[in-house]
C-alpha cells in the first residue's frame, strides 16, 4: 500500500475531473446536484481510507524506516537542478494527510446538505475535490517545489470557492484580496526556494533515489550553511536566517499572521463549508506544516521573530473576536488567533505541540464553522448575531456539538483543546529562562487564551440562549446529512485530547523520527490555572450576554460594552485598523504609482486614440501633418530620450 | 563563400515557406471572385486551410529534419524512406559538430531550428484562430503576407550577418504592418497599422545606424591589422566582426554606441521599456489574432535575434549585471537596467487598464523583462549557468508563444460574439461557456505564473539563471513585480467568473479556432508537468551559440 499513496491525491483529483467534464453536463437539475456531491464524497472518502491503510502500514515498519518516498517521473531536470514528482510519506505528511481527507470527507457530506438547491453545485464540488488533491500535495511533496505548487494550488481553490457566491456584495473583491495577499508570501517563499537551491543544490527535502541515482536531501544536510554568513561589510546575517525569514513571510501570508492576516476575515464571503474545510481546518495551516517541515533551517534569530508573530497575532486577532456580530467574523478571528498559538508554539520549538494544537483545532473549529453553517442554514442565511437568539430550543443537535466545540476552543477539560493548548502555555511557563521574551509571551498566550473563552462564552449567549431578536424566519434543524458530521467532529473533539495526553504522549513518540523531541513536560499547576481562568472568563462572556445584559442587545444596536470601552471597542471590532491602514496607505500608494505609470507611458488612453483617429483621417492627405500632430511623435520622443540616457549610463558607468 | 548545392535542404524550411506564400497568393486567382457572401466565405476558407495546411507540413518537415524526433543511425539499412531522411538531415547540427553557415549569413544550427519549429508553429496555430473569422476581403494576400513574416522570422533567428539581420527585420516587420492594419474600414485598425510602421521606420533607423558604428569600428581595425591574418569571410559576418572586436582591445566607445543603437532598434521589436510605446496601441487596434502574431512569433524572433547578436558579436562587452558599482556595465549591466524598468513600469501601467487587449500588451512587455533575464544571465561566470540562461530563455519563449495566442484567442473569440474586447465583454464568461472560461484560466494563470503550469516554470528557470549570475536584485525585483501582476490577471477571471453576464445565452466557440485553443492549453499544461524533453532538445543549443565565448 505504501507504494500506492499516489493513489491519495489522484483520487480527489478522478473526482475534480468528473465533476468537471461529466457532471456538468447532466441536464436533470437534480440528478446533476446528486451526482456532483456523491462522486465528490466517494472521492475524497476513497483517499481517506487509502490514506488510512498506508498509515496503518506506515505504523508497522521500525521507526528509523517511517520514511517512504515513490517517484512518479523526473520533473525538472536541467544543469544542476534535479526535481523529482515525487510523493512521500513520513509521520508529519502522515497526520496531515489523515487530518486533511478525514475532515475534509466529513465537510463534504456536510456540503451535499448545505449546498442543496444551489445552481452552480457541480462546479462547487470540483472546486472542493481540486483543493483536496492539492492539499494533499502540498503535506505529501518530497521537495520544496512540489509543496510550492500545492502551495498555490490550494491558494487557487481558496480565490475560485471565496468568490463562488459572487452575487453576494464584496465576494469578488475578498477572493482577489486573498489571492494576492498571499502573492506577497509566496514571492518570498520562491526567494527562500532559489537561496535553498543556491545553497545546498537540491530542492528535495530528503535523500531520493531516482533511477538508481541518489539525490541528497536539504533537510538533512542543513550543516553546509552552519556559519554561512552574507550581507554588505559590517552588517552580515546568516545565510540560515535570511531563508528562514523568507519562509516565514510566506507563512505569515498562508497562515493569516501579522501583518498579513487581513485577508482571512474577508474570506469568510465564501460559503461555509469552505470556510470550515480551507479558511480553518487545513489550508490556513500549511505554514505551520511548512515550519515543522523544514524547522531545520530556522535559526535562534529568526525562532524568535516567528514566536513573537504567532504572540502577536494571538492577542490581536483574540481582541478582535470579541467585537465582532458576525457569527463567522468571530470564528475566522479565532482562527487567526490559534494559528497565532500554533506558530507561537513552533517559534518556541515545541513543533510537536504546534501538530498537535493544529490537529485538534482542524476538528474542533471545523465543528464550530460547520456549526455556524448550521445555525446559517436554519435561521436562512442569517449570520449577524444581533438577529439570532434563542436557537437552544430550535436547532437542539447544533447546539450540544456547538457547545462542545466551543469548550474545547476555550480550553476547558477534558476536550481535545485543553490539552494541546496547555501543552504550549506549560511550555512557555516551564521554559521561561530560556529567553528573556519566553515570559512575556506566556502572559500574552494566557491572555488570549482567557479572551478566547470571553468571545466563545458571548457567542453561546447571543446565537443559543436568550430570545429570538428577529422574527423574520422560522429556525429550524438542519438535515441529518449536516448534523451526522457535526456529531461525529463533536465525537472526534472529545477524544483527539487522547492523542498527546502526558504519559501516554503518542504523538510526540509517533513525530520522533521528524521532531526528535522530548514529550512535554506537563504541569499540573499549569492546568489548573489555565482550567480556572479559562471557565471564568468563559462565564464572564456568557453570563454577561445571557444573563445581565440579554435585554440591552438589540438588533442594529451597540455592544453593551461599548458604552464602557467607547473607542477601543470599535478599534477591537475593526481589528486595530491594520485594513483601514493598508487601505490608507499602501493601496492609495500603489494606485497613484500605478496611475503616474499609466498617464506617462500609456499617453492618450482609450479616448486619445478615438479623437486621435478623427484628427488622423482628417489629415491623412497630409503625411507630414500626421507626424505632427498623432502620438507618434511623443512616442519617438520617449524612444530617444531612452537612448539619450542610456548613452549617459554608458559614458558614466563605463 | 559560395552558395552549394548541397545548402538546399539546410535551407529547405525557408524555402517552403516562400513557395508556400505564393500558392497562397497565386491559388486565390482561380477562386470564383464574386461580391456574395458565399463566394468570400470559400475564398477565405480557400485561403485559410492552405495556409493552415502548408504551415502544419512545413512544421511536421521542419522537425523531422531537426532528428529531435529521430536520427537515422549510420548503421540503419539504406531504403527509400532512411535515405530521405539521410539527405533531408545532412547539414543539421549533430552533437558538437555544427555545419557553417550557408554563405556566412545564415547558421543552421540548434537556435535557428528551434525558432523555425516554434514560428511555423505559432503562425499554424494563428492560421487555426483566423480560419472561423468573418471573410477577408484579399484573403490570398492577408495569409501569403502572414507566411512572408514568418519566412523573415526564420530568418532572423539564423541571420548571422549584418545585412541579412537588416533583411530578415524588414521582411518580418512589413508584412506585420500591413496586418496589423488590416481592417481598412476599421480606425483602430489602420491607425494601429500606421503608428506600427512609423514606429518601426525609426527604430530601423537607429538599427541601420548602429551597425553602421560598428561596422566602421571594425573595418577600420582590419585595415589597421595584417589583413592576411583575417579570415577570409565578410567583414560584416558575426563571427568576423568579433575577432575584429576582440583584435582591438579595449572597446572604444563608438563601439558601444553601436552596439546600443542596435539594442534600441531590437528593442523595439521585442517591446521594452523604453522602446515599447507603439505596443498598447497597437495590439489594441490590431485585429485579435494579428495581435496574437505580434505578441508572440514576432517577439520570439527578436529575442533570438538579440541573444544571438550579443553572444557572437560583443561576447567581449559581456559585463556585470551587479549593481556593485565598479562592477556594473556592459550589456548585460544594461539590459538588466531595463529589465527592471520593464519589469515595474509595465505591472504598474497594466493595473489601470480597462480594455482586455490593452492590459494582454502591459502583460506581454512584462513577460518581455522577464525575458531579458535570460539573456541577462549571459554574465554568469560558468558555462552551465550561462547555457542555464539560454535554455530558460527559449523555454520561456516557447511558453510564452503558447499562453499568450490563447490568452488572445479567447479575447478574439469574445471579441468576434460581442463586439467589443473590453475587460466588461468577459463578465459572465463562465455562464456563457464554460469550456472557453476554463481554457481562459488556464491561459491566465500560465501567465500569472500559477505552478503546475508551464507559465511559473519558466519564469522560475529563468529566475534561477539569473541568480547563478549573481544579480540576486534582479530576481527580487521580478518577484515583487508578480504581485501587483497578479491583481490584473485576476480581473481577467473575476470577470469571467465573479460577473454577472449582460445577455445569457451560451457563447459559440467556432470549432477550429477551439482547436487551436485547446490545442494551447494542453500545452501549457503538458510542458508545465512534464517539461524535460523539450528542455533536452533546449539544452542541445549551446554548443554554437556559447561556444564563441
Amino acid at each position: 500500500m505504501l507504494d500506492l499513496i499516489w493513489l491519495i491525491p489522484l483520487l480527489p483529483f478522478i473526482g475534480f475531473l468528473i465533476n468537471t467534464l461529466y457532471t456538468g453536463r447532466i441536464a436533470d437539475v437534480h440528478t446533476r446536484e446528486r451526482t456532483a456531491g456523491y462522486v465528490a464524497v466517494g472521492a475524497v472518502g476513497a483517499a481517506f481510507i487509502v490514506a488510512l491503510l498506508a498509515f496503518v502500514q506506515l505504523g508497522q515498519l521500525p521507526e528509523e524506516a517511517r520514511l517512504h518516498q515513490v517517484v512518479l517521473w523526473t520533473w525538472l531536470a536541467t544543469g544542476s537542478l534535479n526535481v523529482p514528482f515525487g510523493l512521500m510519506l513520513d509521520p508529519l505528511a502522515g497526520v496531515m494527510m489523515l487530518l486533511v481527507t478525514g475532515v475534509g470527507t466529513l465537510i463534504h457530506i456536510y456540503s451535499i446538505g448545505y449546498m442543496h438547491g444551489d445552481k452552480r453545485v457541480a462546479r462547487y464540488f470540483a472546486y472542493l475535490n481540486l483543493f483536496i488533491t492539492m492539499m494533499l500535495l502540498l503535506v505529501m511533496g518530497n521537495n520544496l517545489l512540489l509543496l510550492f505548487l500545492g502551495w498555490e494550488g490550494v491558494g487557487l481553490c481558496s480565490f475560485l470557492l471565496i468568490g463562488y457566491w459572487y452575487e453576494k456584495r464584496s465576494a469578488s473583491g475578498a477572493a482577489v484580496k486573498a489571492f494576492v495577499v498571499n502573492r506577497i508570501g509566496d514571492a518570498a517563499i520562491l526567494l527562500a526556494m532559489m537561496a535553498i537551491f543556491f545553497y545546498f543544490g537540491t530542492l528535495n527535502f530528503f535523500t531520493t533515489t531516482v533511477n538508481g541515482i541518489e539525490y541528497p536531501g536539504f533537510i538533512e544536510e542543513t550543516s553546509r550553511i552552519a556559519g554561512v554568513t552574507v550581507g554588505i561589510p559590517g552588517q552580515t546575517f546568516l545565510i540560515g536566517t535570511i531563508i528562514s525569514l523568507l519562509l516565514l513571510i510566506g507563512v505569515t501570508g498562508k497562515s493569516a499572521q501579522l501583518p498579513l492576516f487581513v485577508w482571512l476575515p474577508d474570506a469568510m464571503a465564501g460559503p461555509t463549508p469552505v470556510s470550515a474545510l480551507i479558511h480553518a481546518a487545513t489550508m490556513v495551516t500549511a505554514g505551520v506544516y511548512l515550519i515543522a517541515r523544514t524547522h531545520a533551517i530556522f535559526t535562534p534569530t529568526t525562532l524568535a521573530i516567528v514566536t513573537w508573530v504567532g504572540a502577536l497575532t494571538a492577542i490581536i486577532a483574540a481582541t478582535a473576536a470579541i467585537a465582532q456580530w458576525d457569527i463567522k467574523r468571530v470564528l475566522a478571528y479565532s482562527t487567526v488567533s490559534q494559528l497565532g498559538f500554533m506558530v507561537a508554539a513552533a517559534g518556541m520549538g515545541i513543533y510537536v505541540a504546534a501538530i498537535f494544537h493544529l490537529l485538534t483545532h482542524g476538528v474542533f473549529k471545523a465543528l464550530l464553522f460547520l456549526g455556524s453553517g448550521s445555525v446559517i442554514h436554519g435561521t436562512h442565511e442569517t449570520q449577524d448575531m444581533r438577529r439570532m437568539g434563542g436557537l437552544r430550543e430550535h436547532m437542539p443537535t447544533t447546539f450540544w456539538t456547538y457547545l462542545i466545540g466551543a469548550l474545547s476552543l476555550a480550553g476547558i477539560v477534558p476536550l481535545a483543546g485543553f490539552w494541546s493548548k496547555d501543552e504550549i502555555i506549560a511550555h512557555a511557563w516551564k521554559h521561561q529562562g530560556d529567553a528573556g521574551y519566553i515570559l512575556p509571551v506566556f502572559f500574552i498566550l494566557v491572555l488570549s487564551s482567557a479572551m478566547t473563552a470571553f468571545y466563545m462564552g458571548r457567542q453561546m449567549a447571543l446565537v443559543f440562549w436568550g430570545k429570538q431578536r428577529d422574527h423574520h424566519y422560522h429556525p429550524h434543524e438542519s438535515p441529518s446529512v449536516m448534523t451526522i458530521p457535526l456529531v461525529i467532529l463533536a465525537g472526534l473533539t472529545v477524544l483527539a485530547g487522547a492523542l498527546n495526553l502526558p504519559g501516554s504522549h503518542w504523538l510526540t513518540d509517533w513525530l520522533h523520527p521528524v521532531m526528535r523531541e522530548e514529550a512535554a513536560q506537563f504541569s499540573i499547576g499549569v492546568a489548573v490555572f489555565a482550567t480556572l481562568l479559562a471557565a471564568g472568563s468563559g462565564y464572564l462572556g456568557w453570563w454577561l450576554y445571557a444573563v445581565k445584559f440579554a435585554n440591552k442587545i438589540t438588533v442594529d444596536g451597540k455592544d453593551p460594552l461599548y458604552h464602557w470601552t467607547g473607542d477601543i471597542w470599535d478599534s477591537m471590532a475593526a481589528a486595530w485598523y491594520f485594513d483601514a491602514l493598508y487601505n490608507s496607505t499602501i493601496v492609495p500608494a500603489y494606485r497613484r504609482v500605478a496611475g503616474f505609470f499609466a498617464a506617462v507611458f500609456d499617453p492618450q488612453g482609450i479616448d486619445g486614440i478615438v479623437n486621435g483617429v478623427g484628427r488622423l483621417f482628417g489629415r491623412a492627405s497630409n503625411g507630414a501633418r500626421t507626424l505632427q500632430n498623432g502620438f507618434v511623435r511623443t512616442y519617438a520622443l520617449a524612444f530617444f530620450l531612452g537612448v539619450v540616457v542610456i548613452i549617459g549610463y554608458l559614458i558614466t558607468a563605463l | 563563400m559560395s552558395f552549394l548545392l548541397t545548402d538546399i535542404p539546410r535551407i529547405l524550411p525557408e524555402i517552403l515557406l516562400l513557395v508556400l506564400a505564393l500558392l497562397i497568393l497565386g491559388s486565390d486567382v482561380f477562386e470564383r471572385w464574386a461580391a456574395d457572401e458565399q463566394a468570400a466565405l470559400e475564398r477565405h476558407r480557400a485561403s485559410a486551410s492552405l495556409a493552415a495546411l502548408g504551415l502544419g507540413m512545413i512544421f511536421a518537415i521542419t522537425l523531422l529534419q531537426s532528428g529531435y524526433l529521430y536520427t537515422v543511425p549510420d548503421t540503419a539499412d539504406s531504403n527509400y524512406f532512411t535515405n530521405l531522411l539521410r539527405n533531408l538531415q545532412s547539414g543539421i547540427p549533430r552533437g558538437s559538430n555544427v555545419p557553417l553557415p550557408v554563405m556566412d549569413m545564415f547558421a543552421t544550427d540548434h537556435l535557428t531550428i528551434i525558432g523555425r519549429l516554434l514560428f511555423t508553429g505559432a503562425a499554424f496555430l494563428i492560421v487555426l484562430l483566423t480560419y472561423d473569422n468573418p471573410p477577408l476581403r484579399n484573403p490570398g494576400e492577408f495569409y501569403s503576407l502572414l507566411v512572408l513574416s514568418t519566412l523573415g522570422m526564420c530568418l532572423m533567428a539564423g541571420a548571422t550577418e549584418l545585412i541579412m539581420l537588416f533583411l530578415a527585420i524588414e521582411l518580418t516587420s512589413i508584412p506585420l504592418y500591413v496586418l496589423a492594419g488590416y481592417f481598412r474600414n476599421d480606425r483602430q485598425s489602420v491607425e494601429a497599422g500606421m503608428k506600427y510602421f512609423l514606429y518601426g521606420a525609426f527604430s530601423s533607423a537607429l538599427l541601420l545606424y548602429g551597425m553602421s558604428f560598428v561596422y566602421g569600428y571594425a573595418s577600420s581595425t582590419a585595415v589597421a591589422a595584417d589583413l592576411t591574418a583575417l579570415p577570409t569571410s565578410v567583414i560584416t559576418s558575426f563571427d568576423t566582426l568579433r575577432e575584429l572586436i576582440a583584435q582591438a582591445g579595449e572597446p572604444a566607445p563608438i563601439l558601444l554606441i553601436g552596439m546600443l543603437f542596435m539594442i534600441a532598434g531590437i528593442g523595439y521589436k521585442i517591446a521594452i521599456v523604453p522602446f515599447h510605446g507603439w505596443s498598447p496601441d497597437v495590439y489594441q487596434g490590431a485585429p485579435t489574432t494579428m495581435t496574437a502574431f505580434i505578441s508572440t512569433a514576432s517577439k520570439a524572433a527578436g529575442f533570438f535575434l538579440l541573444l544571438r547578436v550579443l553572444d557572437t558579436v560583443f561576447p567581449n562587452v559581456v559585463g556585470n549585471p551587479i549593481p556593485v558599482f565598479d562592477e556594473f556595465g556592459g550589456w548585460t549591466g544594461m539590459l538588466a537596467l531595463l529589465a527592471a524598468l520593464t519589469l515595474i513600469i509595465a505591472n504598474l501601467a497594466a493595473l489601470p487598464q480597462t480594455n482586455a487587449k490593452r492590459l494582454l500588451a502591459y502583460s506581454g512587455i512584462a513577460h518581455a523583462g522577464f525575458l531579458l533575464m535570460g539573456v541577462i544571465a549571459q554574465a554568469a561566470p560558468f558555462s552551465t549557468d550561462r547555457l542555464n540562461g539560454v535554455v530558460a530563455l527559449l523555454y520561456y519563449l516557447v511558453v510564452y508563444a503558447v499562453m499568450n495566442i490563447g490568452a488572445f484567442g479567447v479575447i478574439a473569440i469574445v471579441a468576434q460574439d460581442t463586439g467589443s474586447d473590453e475587460i466588461t465583454a468577459l463578465n459572465g464568461l463562465a455562464q456563457r461557456n464554460l469550456g472557453l472560461a476554463a481554457l481562459f484560466t488556464v491561459f491566465v494563470f500560465a501567465l500569472a505564473g500559477i505552478p503546475p503550469l508551464a507559465g511559473f516554470f519558466a519564469k522560475f528557470y529563468i529566475m534561477l539563471a539569473v541568480w547563478q549570475a549573481n544579480a540576486i536584485w534582479l530576481v527580487v525585483i521580478a518577484l515583487i513585480s508578480t504581485i501587483p501582476a497578479l491583481y490584473y490577471y485576476l480581473r481577467l477571471l473575476r470577470a469571467v467568473f465573479m460577473m454577472p453576464p449582460d445577455i445569457s445565452t451560451p457563447m459559440p466557440a467556432p470549432r477550429w479556432m477551439m482547436a487551436s485553443l485547446v490545442v494551447s492549453a494542453v500545452l501549457v499544461l503538458v510542458l508545465g508537468l512534464f517539461p524535460a524533453p523539450l528542455l533536452d532538445v533546449l539544452e542541445q543549443v549551446q554548443v554554437q551559440v556559447i561556444a564563441g565565448r
